[in-house]
């Protein structure tokens, strides 16, 4: 039996700030442990917490990104629960009244099964802002907790259950993520904790109106590991129902080494966060000048600058996803044709030469050592023929590695094309007196003997013939 | 008053607030509990059609602050108030989940 897939998500997003959400400790990852709290983080008793402005100036710009209404008046409140990483004994978070509701965010693409995902809206139910908790580190004996992250800025983006398959969830994923990365509102490391993911699925005979009890999975920590784990999820929901099973409503944990759920607790024993007001903290009210000034900060969206690629540009949709797909790809990119190389030319390079080479030396866009102007250097010299596209790739791995200008190292190898006619002509000369076989077969009209020759005069011009001319002085030669 | 004790599980709310209670303690929360939620229930009675609603009891929004980065605590401050220490850099504290599972919240 085939069922219909209902899946939501809670999606965790870090908020890049300098300082945390209720203090004015460091927000920054990677520092020895317990060594960026103070007495509000750590939740000792008597202390006053106060927002940070930029956290919530970046919460609303990603509820305007993504559409939703904004309120005008907010609130924090506590949610109570017992665990090491929050010694307070509750989080500060917003329930009945946070920052943004009720927006969408329009998937489609490819997802990890490379499977094609049709556009489709999935909606966003509410961003809140809380803050993060403790990072815990499970041992035999004990736990060890680090404090670094507690109180970190953390948005909660709900989606409403619009989702139908593990490539959907990945798509809208990788969107979000686009989106966060986009506006600086986060780098989203997902290795870095910088966003997690709950997801919510439950299943639905396509006969039936009603929804089988649905299964939330927390604290997943890849793309891949939403992907996997909501197949696993529908599977094994699946076999229980064909099996005459009954459900339970249920939180479950991930094993990523074994590929498997596992329960952690079913609704019996749900937590009762008994939610009130935060009564430390004041309403935060937006004022619509404000929420106007920020309308007009809202950066373009990843799709509306694939779009505008394609407009402006003219390159096929596919290269502008791909360049898109990345801001700092988008900007590198962009940079180049500021610097007047030509658009389709720089989007192969970029795509072919520039992303291998990137990936090869396990670097990022920012830390690329061709900057932009050298990079678009290097594609105007093939443009105006200074040296061939063979050449041009050997120049670019140098380029990479040395740091040097295109034209440094074409100067440096004498790597310069000939167009000089005379030049080419010795070699033309003898290609033709050196290979009497392939002169006889182009003479019947065998084309590929003229590769052939253009090869050997490319031989002969160690690379730096150029190859059109050489072909024509070939065909000359010979008529 | 008595007629509303049978709502009130005091052993429930002492669990979420991790009170162990005996029985006496139980009668006693029973009837404090009681008398504040009969008092909440005369609130509900009042008329507050003219009112509008808040969140706070104080009329003030806004109270919001730069993102300005502080000093923080040295660790080993961090570190003697913690009752146990592991590594000279982690606080520790029994195992609460036996999964591989990392976080809670
Ligand atoms: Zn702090």
């Amino acid at each position: 039996m085939k069922f219909d897939v209902i899946i939501g998500l809670e999606v965790h997003v870090q908020v890049m700030t300098k300082s945390k959400m209720f203090c004015s400790c460091p927000n920054r990852y990677g520092s020895d442990p317990n060594t960026l709290v103070c007495p509000i983080c750590m939740g000792y008793p008597g202390v006053l917490p106060v927002p940070n402005n930029e956290a919530i100036r970046k919460t609303l710009l990603a509820g305007l990104m993504c559409e939703c209404n904004i309120a005008l008046y907010s609130k924090f409140d506590r949610k109570s629960y017992f665990y090491p990483d929050m010694p307070k004994n509750y989080q500060i978070s917003q329930y009945d009244l946070p920052f943004c509701e009720d927006g969408k965010v329009v998937i489609s693409g490819k997802g990890l099964s490379k499977e094609f995902v049709e556009t489709k809206p999935i909606g966003i139910t509410r961003i809140h802002l809380e803050e993060d908790v403790a990072k815990s580190t499970h041992f035999r004996q004990c736990s060890g907790i680090d404090f670094n992250r507690a109180g970190v800025p953390l948005m909660e983006i709900v989606s409403e259950p619009d989702i139908s398959t593990p490539d959907e969830a990945y798509i809208y994923l990788t969107a979000l993520k686009q989106i966060m990365q986009y506006a600086d509102i986060s780098d989203c490391d997902m290795e870095k904790g910088q966003m997690r993911c709950d997801v919510n699925v439950s299943l639905k005979s396509p006969e039936s109106p009603t929804l089988n009890a649905k299964t939330e999975v927390k604290n997943l920590n890849s793309l891949k590991a939403v992907h996997r784990s909501l197949l696993y999820e529908t599977e094994r929901q699946s076999e229980v129902l064909e099996g005459n099973g009954q459900l339970i409503q249920q939180t479950r944990g991930w094993n990523d080494d074994i590929g498997e759920t596992y329960i952690l607790r079913t609704k019996e024993d749900a937590a009762d966060y008994r939610y009130f007001p935060e009564p430390d903290l004041m309403p935060v009210e937006i004022s619509s000048d404000y929420l106007e000034k920020l309308k007009k900060e809202v950066p373009e969206t990843p799709a509306q600058r694939c779009a505008r690629f394609i407009r402006e540009f003219a390159i096929p949709e596919y290269d502008a996803s791909v360049l898109t797909s990345n801001k700092s790809c988008a900007d590198y990119f962009e940079k180049c044709i500021s610097f007047g190389s030509d658009a389709k030319k720089t989007s192969n390079w970029t795509m072919v030469e520039l992303l291998r080479e990137l990936s090869q030396a396990n670097k990022t866009f920012d830390q690329c050592p061709v900057n932009p102007e050298n990079f678009a250097e290097l594609i105007k010299l093939i443009d105006n023929k200074t040296i061939n596209g063979k050449i041009a790739k050997a120049v670019f791995s140098d380029m990479f590695s040395s740091g040097k200008t295109a034209l440094e190292i074409i100067d440096e190898k004498g790597l310069k094309q000939v167009t000089d006619t005379d030049e080419i002509l010795q070699f033309v000369k003898k290609a033709v007196e050196s290979n009497p076989t392939p002169v006889q077969q182009l003479k019947e009209g065998k084309s590929t003997a003229l590769n052939f020759l253009v090869g050997q005069v490319m031989k002969f011009s160690k690379g730096k013939a150029n190859p059109q001319l050489a072909s024509d002085m070939i065909k000359k030669e010979l008529s | 008053m008595d007629e509303k004790s049978q709502d009130v599980d005091i052993k429930h709310i002492a669990g979420l607030a991790r009170l162990n209670l005996n029985d006496s303690e139980i009668s006693r929360y029973e009837t404090d509990i009681n008398a504040v939620l009969t008092h909440a229930e005369q609130l509900s009675k009042v008329d507050l059609s003219d009112v509008s609603p808040t969140a706070h009891a104080v009329s003030i929004t806004n109270v919001i602050r730069n993102d300005d980065e502080g000093v923080s605590m040295s660790r080993s401050n961090v570190l003697d108030n913690a009752p146990d220490v592991l590594d000279d850099e982690l606080i520790k504290v029994p195992v609460v989940i036996s999964s591989n599972s990392e976080d809670s919240a």
